[in-house]
């Protein structure tokens, strides 16, 4: 029996007599020390249930509320009693009525007997870890804190503030410095006597008792004047949720906990039949092992990491981020193409043809939603309703990209389409976009409408597509934006397409072999210059040569090829 | 007993998840079809029952909601991944 273990107990108090007995089972000494605030009469039953152990015994009671001196004067009393009860005790174990050993207790006394000399005692300065959540971390120390937390949060504000204004600041003992860490401990019968032996102790005490959550800082600063062998962590595994609060274990963690190889687990909440039956009754195979919460350290943080971040491009019930909390706009990056369905008469199939990936036609089209294949609902149940998506065609965008994680998207945008959805394409890091500016024209061109006509609408969509691109240049666009003048494109268009191929996929590098078959251009320049000369300047397209190249007849064209 | 008010705050603002779940509503059943038209001989509805007609004309033209993009269902981690629910903090 080199180990002996004392437990603060205040609530479930028959699942800690069940914890007691198989420590005791084990020849553990425990001595319990059960919270003045449990009234005489439970108390008094819980004392006889355990009446017939030999070994157990109850400590003095201290009034115990969370974050105050009542937590330490317990363990103080429990550890004190133990001391002086059982010579034989080698190792102090301090536990809490919700804590659950997950190992048979020779395992963690083989471990134990190991390692004589060893405090295990999770202990670190305040200014090097950022543990504390949303509370205060050094002023715990430097400030006085007489009102609780609990119960009179208004006037533990205040005094906090006051103190703050005046620049109050108490002194720290001479000679301690103020560490902190889990209060669940493990410590030698040397360490121990020392702390609560020490002439100093009535200074220590005095000060820690206006220290803000002692029971985390109490031992964990002691600890550093008197032990050789600090091993700077908790036998007890107990893992804390994004709120600083603990996460309390279930029946379904039961896989989890087994693997851990822990010793000793806190929270278990106290119905989890499954955990108490399991680990009290049948033995863990893992003999001799090392604690090893690698695995359930990742699950709980990944927990931590999806409340507090969550899934980029996920909007859904319990997740409705406000503007520039999103982190990240759309789940996963997406191609936009403008300008290349006008200039190339194949251009989506030779697209899905050539690169791997999902390739929709104008999906934010005036009167229509061109899903691939032109179908009438999408991926997610999305439907080709433009009213639907114009309603809110961020969230159209977002539920596309997300619903389709998995394959890329690609979809045609332009002057002519529903243009809602400009300032989000832009700001969006996960937007490719690669714009032929101009090539709007090239439909007014080929419709042989009346030229009034023409020249009005050339006009409304060369302004429409300024005020796009602007958004496009501006200093907070984040999108992966490439822009050619039709021009420019039209000079080499196979250059021009492999960029933006090996864009999509910058793993897998593809070689364009065919060229989407390209409009005929002839007489193009000779469009332009008729609105140019009807007063309304197409300056987009670039400079496009005005006298009329040689005209090859159509058919004899050939195709364009690359010589890499 | 009067419960804490955080609970009216069912989604998260800042980009987290907060655990929520999913309800399967009887009008996605496949006897709803029959439902429909029990209910407007029953004509208990408000306004004249006519949601309840509605119902019964589309789900005469169209008796089944399947479609390509429907999904079967599996099991509630199948649920989370699709983003229709989350753990939120639950590990």
């Amino acid at each position: 029996m080199n180990l002996g273990v004392g437990m603060l107990v205040h609530t479930a108090l028959d699942r800690a007599g069940q914890v007691i007995r198989h420590w005791s089972a084990a020849g553990c000494p425990v001595v319990i020390h059960v919270d003045r605030n449990v009234d005489r009469s439970t108390y008094d039953a819980f004392v006889q249930s355990l009446a017939d152990l030999p070994d157990v015994q109850f400590s003095k009671r201290h009034r115990c509320e969370w974050g105050t001196w009542g937590l330490v004067a317990a363990a103080q009393a429990a550890s004190e009693q133990l001391l002086r009860n059982f010579p034989r005790v080698r190792h102090v174990y301090l536990a809490s009525g919700a804590c659950l050993p997950l190992r048979p207790v020779e395992d963690l006394q083989d471990y134990l007997a190991a390692r004589p000399r060893t405090d295990f005692i999770e202990s670190a300065t305040t200014a090097d870890v950022p543990w504390t959540i949303g509370g205060l971390d050094e002023e715990r120390f430097t400030l006085c804190f007489p009102f609780s937390f609990r119960r009179q949060r208004f006037l533990f504000d205040r005094f906090v503030d006051f103190q703050r204004r005046l620049k109050l600041h108490r002194k720290i003992p001479e000679g301690i410095v103020p560490h902190m860490g889990s209060q669940w401990w493990c410590l030698t019968r040397q360490t121990l006597s020392a702390i609560l032996e020490d002439p100093d102790r009535p200074v220590y005490d005095r000060y820690f008792r206006h220290v803000w959550i002692p029971d985390e800082s109490y031992f964990q600063t002691l600890v550093r004047l008197y032990s050789q062998n600090v091993e700077s962590r908790s036998l007890t595994l107990s893992k804390f949720d994004y709120q600083g609060k603990p996460h309390i274990f279930y029946d379904d963690h039961l896989q989890l906990l087994r693997r851990s190889d822990c010793f000793v687990a806190r929270k278990i909440w106290p119905r989890a039949d499954l955990l108490y039956d399991t680990f009290l009754t049948s033995a863990n195979p893992m003999r001799g092992t090392e604690p090893n919460p690698g695995k359930i350290d990742r699950v709980f943080s990944k927990a931590v990491e999806r409340r507090k971040r969550g899934r980029a491009g996920l909007y859904m019930q319990s997740r409705l981020p406000r503007e520039g909390h999103e982190n990240g706009f759309t789940a996963a990056p997406y191609s936009v193409f403008e300008g290349f369905t006008e200039l190339f008469e194949d251009f989506e199939p030779w697209l899905a043809r050539n690169a791997d990936t999902r390739v929709h036609g104008h999906l934010f089209a005036t009167d229509d939603v061109q899903f691939e294949g032109r179908q009438r609902t999408f991926a997610g149940g999305l439907c080709n309703n433009p009213r639907l998506r114009d309603h809110n065609a961020r969230m159209f965008l977002t539920n596309l990209i997300w619903n389709t994680r998995g394959e890329h998207q690609c979809f045609q945008f332009g002057p002519r389409d529903s243009q809602l959805i400009t300032g989000e394409l832009a700001r969006d890091p996960n937007a490719q976009i690669s714009v032929i500016t101009g090539a709007w024209a090239i439909p007014l061109f080929l419709s042989n409408r009346d030229f009034a006509e023409i020249r009005a609408e050339a006009a409304a969509l060369q302004r429409i597509e300024a005020e796009h691109l602007a958004a496009l240049r501006a200093y907070w666009s984040k999108a992966r934006v490439r822009i050619w003048t039709l021009a420019e494109f039209v000079e080499s268009p196979i250059e021009a397409l492999q960029t933006t191929l090996d864009d999509m996929s910058p793993q897998t590098p593809r070689g364009v072999t065919e060229a989407p078959r390209m409009v005929d251009l002839a007489g193009f320049a000779q469009f332009l210059q008729n609105l140019k000369n009807q007063g309304m300047h197409p300056y987009m397209m670039g400079d496009f040569p005005s006298d009329p190249g040689p005209q090859h007849p159509r058919g004899q064209q050939r195709k364009p090829y690359l010589v890499r | 007993m009067l419960l804490p008010r955080g609970l009216n705050l069912v989604y998260d603002e800042w980009g987290g998840e907060k655990a929520s779940g999913v309800l399967l509503h009887a009008k996605f059943l496949d006897v709803f079809t029959h439902k429909a038209r029990e209910e407007l001989q029953r004509g208990q509805h408000y306004a004249n029952s006519h949601e309840y007609k509605a119902y019964a004309e589309e789900l005469a033209e169209h008796p089944e909601l399947w479609c390509t993009w429907s999904e079967k269902y599996i099991n509630w981690r199948q649920l989370e991944i699709l983003g229709l629910m989350s753990k939120g903090n639950w590990a």
